[in-house]
């Protein structure tokens, strides 16, 4: 027997046999097609996630209104040398709109200051100043450095505007420890003459003064 | 379209069983011819001369299963058109590799016997096929019938190509067995 009389009596084999062969050959080629989908579809599921998690982490997904929830009495100490020590590695937050980037703004990283490592503070890292409040203003208030508090960028007696952030929150003194909620301070609240603490994400130095841009004001406990 | 209405537009005498034919079953058919002829020319002619097949064939045929029934006239025109070529284009072909390879099972010393005689062969072989398991006798059918290389029949079951090699070596040797069991000369 020829091996071409094997393949010529194979075009006779039942039909059956042939269909579930094939039935093999489409799932393969079915198989081969969803993943045709399913790959270019994961990928671009994958660019998109990307991009929601780049965008948010620089803010551009951050509305006005949104602001990080924490705990709503925050137990602190204004004056006492357990302040937190600023570890001089805070984050470049985001600076408010306007200020010039080319200006020596933003928290600097030199390790010029002596920190305490005495304790932390329990709220965010971001150094403070105690701040007597002199002038209000429509965008925030003038002052004078009058307490080193966890940080020596400045020294007492250094001129400051403080500027809010619209995310600003205000921590106020209640039977243990601070109540907080957002908000803008306002002259009523903390007229001049009184003492606060001034927790800034980013600073702009003038020739006279300094510029806090600041998202978390403190009201003490002894005013 | 269903294959009971495709038939159904050829004893109707109506062209456009050819164009749904096409549709349906043109890429099948393209491959099977593909597979014996490696010629892309040649293929696509051996599929038009299928579907010349089909309109002179169907009536008096009404092939339950179409799909079978059209891949059996393309393998058979295939491999005659492939008969016919010179033998530098055979190399290329799958169809020629397992040509060597069914040489396992028979003797070409032997001259080819009438067609009459190819359907008791094919119905021996397909008794054959039905005693194996599954996914052997369609690695089997895959690789000698559609004429898919191995790498492809062995991807289609799922298996190593090593261990679709050995495994179709092991089915053509059990087949020789039972062919001469049956009495027929191999």
């Amino acid at each position: 027997m020829r091996p071409e009389k094997l393949h010529d009596a194979l075009n006779y084999l039942d039909d059956d046999l042939i269909i579930s062969a094939d039935k093999r050959r489409r799932n393969r080629d079915e198989d081969k097609r969803i993943w045709f989908r399913i790959i270019p579809a994961a990928a671009c599921f994958c660019l998109i996630l990307t991009g929601v998690l780049v965008a948010r982490h620089t803010g551009m997904l951050d509305s006005k209104d949104s602001v990080v929830q924490e705990e709503t009495q925050i137990e602190t100490s204004l004056h006492s040398e357990d302040n937190g020590s600023f570890d001089g590695e805070a984050s470049q937050s985001s600076p408010l709109p306007g200020v010039d980037d080319n200006s020596s703004s933003g928290l600097k990283n030199e390790s010029t200051d002596d920190f305490s490592n005495e304790s932390i503070s329990e709220s965010e890292e971001r150094p403070s100043f105690i701040v007597t409040i002199e002038k209000w203003d429509k965008n925030g208030f003038d002052g004078i450095i009058s307490e080193i508090a966890d940080t020596k960028l400045f020294p007492e007696g250094t001129k400051v505007k403080v500027v809010f952030s619209d995310r600003c929150r205000i921590l106020t003194p209640i039977e243990n420890g601070y109540s907080d909620r957002a908000g803008t301070p306002c002259p009523e609240e903390f007229p001049a003459g009184t003492k606060v603490c001034i927790q800034f994400y980013s600073y702009e130095e003038k020739d006279e003064y300094v510029i806090l841009y600041s998202d978390q004001i403190i009201k003490s406990k002894e005013e | 379209m269903e294959d009971n209405k495709i038939v159904e537009l050829y004893f109707e005498r109506n062209e456009s069983a050819i164009e749904e034919t096409d549709k349906k079953y043109g890429r099948y058919l393209l491959k099977i011819a593909c597979n014996i002829l490696s010629d892309p020319k040649d293929s696509e002619e051996s599929v038009n001369d299928t579907y010349l097949a089909a309109w002179n064939s169907i009536p008096p045929n009404r092939p339950n299963i179409l799909s079978a029934y059209l891949g059996k006239l393309t393998r058979f025109i295939s491999i005659d058109i492939f008969r016919k070529r010179n033998t530098q284009k055979r190399r290329g072909s799958e169809y020629a590799l397992s040509l060597e390879e069914l040489g396992d099972t028979a003797d070409p010393s032997i001259s080819p016997e009438k067609n009459i005689e190819d359907k008791i062969l094919a119905e021996a072989v397909s008794r054959f096929l039905r005693t194996l398991p599954k996914d052997t006798r369609d690695l089997f059918v895959i690789r000698y019938y559609y004429l898919d290389s191995l790498s492809d029949a062995a991807k289609y079951c799922r298996m190593s190509e090593s261990k679709a090699k050995s495994r179709l070596y092991r089915t053509r040797c059990a087949l020789k067995e039972f062919l001469v069991k049956e009495g027929f000369e191999t």
